[in-house]
């Protein structure tokens, strides 16, 4: 029995190294070309190592039995969660921004040149410019020229499920 | 007794449900702007522990059933985790929410964002980062302490090695 559970963790382990390895590498080779990788490329990119990486772990442990299965891929799955949130984080993380643009600056920034610098310069009023053309690509909103909104109904039901969720934990403000 | 499929649904089940409700419970009894990540690692880590106890009183410690629900509890906390970080950071599901109060009607880009940089939520997120020893406050200028310098340089080194970039 432990040898079964030793089997699929390492099953496990080495496909999600696989995975780390084939995106990074994929991203690292296309990293120098002049048009860069587009999200939606990197999404189905990534989407289809998941499913390709289930499909290997389900099938190199075809000889053992379903329970061990099922709690193989799920821990694989895990192991795609964190990885993908550790990448949203990386590319996206307002915190993590604001401590870099600090690091450029040894003497410290006051609080108002820290939003009005916020990534190298862009400011959180361009932050929040960028985050409203990325929620209208996603098609979660309308966006025409000046004008955000009305929601679709993607859009108002991430909203309902976001705020919803807010309220049950009494955080209406953050973000 | 044989083991069952059902017996690892239901340990999972009851040790997940066990974590939402100690969470919704905790986090409403007393209100915070901020995420308290650690504080819902050690909830997991107890629905996790309810799971395995679920189990274990079931299948009498089967430690190849126990180590299933421990996996497949990693994927439910996973997911948690995943949906609370957007619920509790997320500027996009702030600006969704905003918008979702104007029933929908347009708002003008400029109203909206002038709405959120009049809020207090930037300078609750550099409040948190000086709680948890990231930054220093003095007077009206702020720097790096030693811990954000090298969590700085850890995130730095690991966007470098995952080929990502900070666009956000």
């Amino acid at each position: 029995m432990p040898g079964e559970l030793l089997e699929a963790g390492s099953i496990v382990v080495a496909a999600l190294a696989s995975l780390t390895v084939l995106h990074v590498g994929y991203l690292a080779c296309t990293r120098t070309q002049r048009t860069p990788t587009s999200w939606r490329t990197s999404a189905v990119l990534l989407a289809g190592l998941v499913v390709a990486g289930s499909l290997l772990v389900w099938a190199r442990l075809a000889s053992i039995s379903l329970s061990v299965k099922v709690g193989a891929v799920c821990l694989f799955l895990a192991g795609c969660l964190c990885y993908l949130e550790l990448r949203s984080l990386l590319s996206r993380g307002y915190s993590f921004r604001i401590l870099l643009d600090l690091m450029s600056r040894e003497e410290g920034a006051t609080l108002a040149h820290l939003q009005s610098g916020y990534g190298n310069g862009v400011g959180v009023r361009g932050l929040l410019a960028r985050r409203l053309k990325t929620l209208a690509r996603l098609r979660l909103l309308h966006l025409r020229g000046n004008q955000a909104g009305p929601l679709t109904p993607l859009g108002a039901l991430v909203a309902v499920t976001g705020s919803l969720m807010r309220r049950a934990l009494r955080m209406e403000r953050v973000g | 007794m044989e083991t069952t499929g059902l017996h690892m649904v239901l340990a999972v089940f009851t040790g997940m449900v066990a974590m939402v409700t100690l969470h919704v419970a905790i986090w409403r009894r007393s209100p915070s702007p901020y995420p308290r990540l650690g504080r819902l690692g050690w909830l997991a880590l107890g629905g996790v522990g309810v799971s395995v106890l679920v189990n274990g009183l079931l299948t009498r410690f089967n430690s190849h059933d126990l180590c299933v629900v421990v996996w497949i509890d990693a994927l439910v906390v996973a997911c948690y985790f995943f949906v609370y970080a957007g619920v509790a950071r997320s500027v996009s599901v702030t600006l969704l929410s905003d918008l979702l109060r104007c029933r929908g009607q347009s708002l003008d880009v400029e109203t909206l964002v002038n709405a959120y940089t009049a809020s207090s939520r930037f300078e609750d997120r550099i409040e948190h980062m000086r709680r948890v020893g990231l930054l220093q406050v003095s007077g009206d200028t702020v720097t790096l302490t030693s811990k954000g310098l090298a969590l700085s340089r850890g995130i730095r080194m690991l966007s470098a090695l995952t080929c990502s970039q900070l666009r956000g």
